[in-house]
């Protein structure tokens, strides 16, 4: 039995019934780490020593008749973005290469609490943007389905270590697609829950109102079982909501039958970029659904460039502003892309930002009117497949080939689940959006579309080790 | 917008803007960023013109609960 293959249940279900120890996943998680990341440069840092304690902690409190629920013992690794005490945290960059936080972000501390074991810290594109880079301290991550490749950004090595089977599950952030993106180009499934649903505090903002914090993992279940841990009020985080927290497994399995799912299809089907690869699995998603008992229409949104527009003004400017102090003073020691994206920040006016707001409101009442007359939405997560790495070296003018930031402009939650292969051998997924903080449909439609597409008997990359 | 400006004029502007936030673009680092720029004022144009005065921003808070629909 290869445990790295194992689900987060599976796992839990084999630790309770003592066919393996949290300490025997962990060394097996460390052993591929070791074997793989070296070619593909998900981890900037490593943490074996707190991973053993981590798990034997976990196995000594079963041993004395402690269960901490279905995270018990299970190991997962976090984008170095997230604070963690003690442990180097340096969001990809030069600027924080001697940062140690004194305290854990909340979504370290919860998994933590849940008895996670934490293997380490993971690439990420530097602040959460720009990249790929080379001009940073660290490589960037590579795409496991092909190296040459780019695994798309900026949760990037988050989806390099699942894909290559280093780790079931790993922490991202999404503040204009980057838990969603990496995971479309890697073949997994990546949630950013709705705004204010899982606490931000700790984690260092791109943009504090675009910023989500949420989980790729190989499956639409592994996902439901992390939101689980993190779901949840932060008195502390000014943006987090106190909504209750369903049983986000509860109704996984029911299926698509007589739900209503809108498909904004002029969101994807106009744009110059798309591949007949997305149209066709969009399409093939489409007749599946309606096979499976939903009732599935094309609705209409305002404009993809609106709701691109706004998202991008509001991120360069909270950018910026987060950014100032280092930007008029340590330029250069940010990477070229990095720097070349944050001052632009400087250049937008109030008006423009004010504007940007004005969008989001008009944006959200659009797509919360659509809503109340749909269960979901289906769309793509992005246009094509993961290009390559030489031919993203030109790219300067953060134009995106993603589907995915209007739903950070308006905090809906919003999961890319992976469906097919293209022609070129790389993952497609499409993304599911449901109403504010019910990330239970959301999970309910990305758990048939997981079902129905039959992506679970498509096999991950293969390497020696 | 930027469809009609000179490069000459963009790149004025732009560096008006750094100038003002106290920000040193290295030359070698410029053109990459004036890039960026130009077509960064294509979106801002989007979003211009479009809303009269009774459009109000996100950050207008309203008091009542979350719509679920």
């Amino acid at each position: 039995m290869d445990t790295q293959d194992l689900s987060i249940a599976e796992m839990g279900a084999a630790l309770r019934a003592g066919r393996v120890t949290a300490e025997s996943l962990t060394h097996a998680a460390l052993g591929r780490i070791e074997a793989r990341d070296p070619g593909l440069q998900a981890f900037l840092l490593v943490t074996r020593d707190r991973a053993l304690a981590d798990a034997r902690a976990a196995d000594a409190e079963r041993a004395a008749g402690r269960d901490r629920g279905p995270f018990h013992g299970i190991p997962y690794a976090l984008k170095d973005i997230y604070d963690t005490a003690g442990i180097r945290t340096t969001c990809h960059s030069r600027l924080r290469l001697d940062n140690i936080p004194a305290e854990d972000s909340v979504v370290a501390a919860k998994l933590h609490a849940a008895g996670g074991v934490l293997l380490g810290k993971l690439a990420t594109h530097e602040f959460a943007l720009g990249g790929p880079s080379f001009d940073l301290p660290f490589p960037p991550a590579r795409n496991p389905w092909n190296p040459e490749h780019v695994t798309g950004g900026s949760s990037s090595g988050s989806a390099t270590a699942i894909a290559a089977r280093m780790v079931r599950m790993a922490m991202g952030s999404d503040t204009g697609g980057s838990i969603r993106g990496p995971a479309a180009w890697c073949g997994l499934v990546g949630i950013k829950p709705t705004y204010g649903r899982v606490s931000r505090r700790g984690v260092f903002p791109l943009s504090w109102t675009l910023d989500h914090c949420g989980p790729l993992s190989r499956s639409v279940e592994d996902s439901a079982i992390t939101l689980q841990v993190l779901a949840g009020y932060d008195p502390l985080d000014g943006a987090c909501a106190d909504v209750p927290v369903p049983d986000y497994r509860a109704d996984l399995e029911r299926g698509v039958q007589g739900l209503r799912i809108g498909v904004p299809r002029a969101f994807f089907a106009t744009a110059s970029a798309t591949t007949p690869d997305v149209l066709g699995c969009i399409d093939r998603t489409i007749a599946q659904l309606r096979a499976a008992g939903a009732v599935v229409e094309d609705v209409t949104l305002p404009d993809y460039a609106l709701f691109a527009a706004a998202g991008r003004v509001i991120m360069m400017a909270e950018a910026f502003a987060i950014h100032e102090a280092d930007m008029q003073t340590r330029l250069t020691d940010f990477g070229e892309l990095t720097a070349s994206r944050f001052v632009l920040g400087a250049a937008i006016t109030a008006s423009d930002y004010i504007n940007a707001l004005r969008a989001r409101r008009e944006a959200t009442d659009a797509v919360n009117d659509v809503l109340s007359r749909h269960d979901a939405l289906l769309t793509a997560s992005g246009l094509g497949t993961a290009p390559r790495f030489d031919a993203t070296v030109d790219n300067r003018a953060a134009a995106s080939p993603m589907q995915t930031i209007p739903f950070n402009v308006t905090g809906h939650p919003a999961m890319s689940v992976p469906v097919t292969l293209a022609s070129n051998g790389l993952p497609i997924g499409v993304q599911v959006v449901g109403r504010p903080f019910d990330e239970a449909m959301v999970f309910r439609v990305g758990r048939a579309i997981e079902t129905l597409s039959g992506w679970e008997r498509v096999a991950l990359p293969s390497f020696p080790g | 917008m930027s469809e009609s400006r000179s490069p000459e004029s963009l790149a004025a502007e732009f560096d008006a803007f750094m100038k003002r936030s106290g920000v040193t673009v290295p030359p070698e680092r410029r053109p990459v960023a004036l890039a960026g720029y130009a077509d960064l004022l294509t979106q801002i144009a989007l979003l211009h013109g479009r809303y009269s005065h009774v459009a109000e921003p996100a950050n207008v808070f309203r008091l009542q609960p979350v719509e679920r629909g």
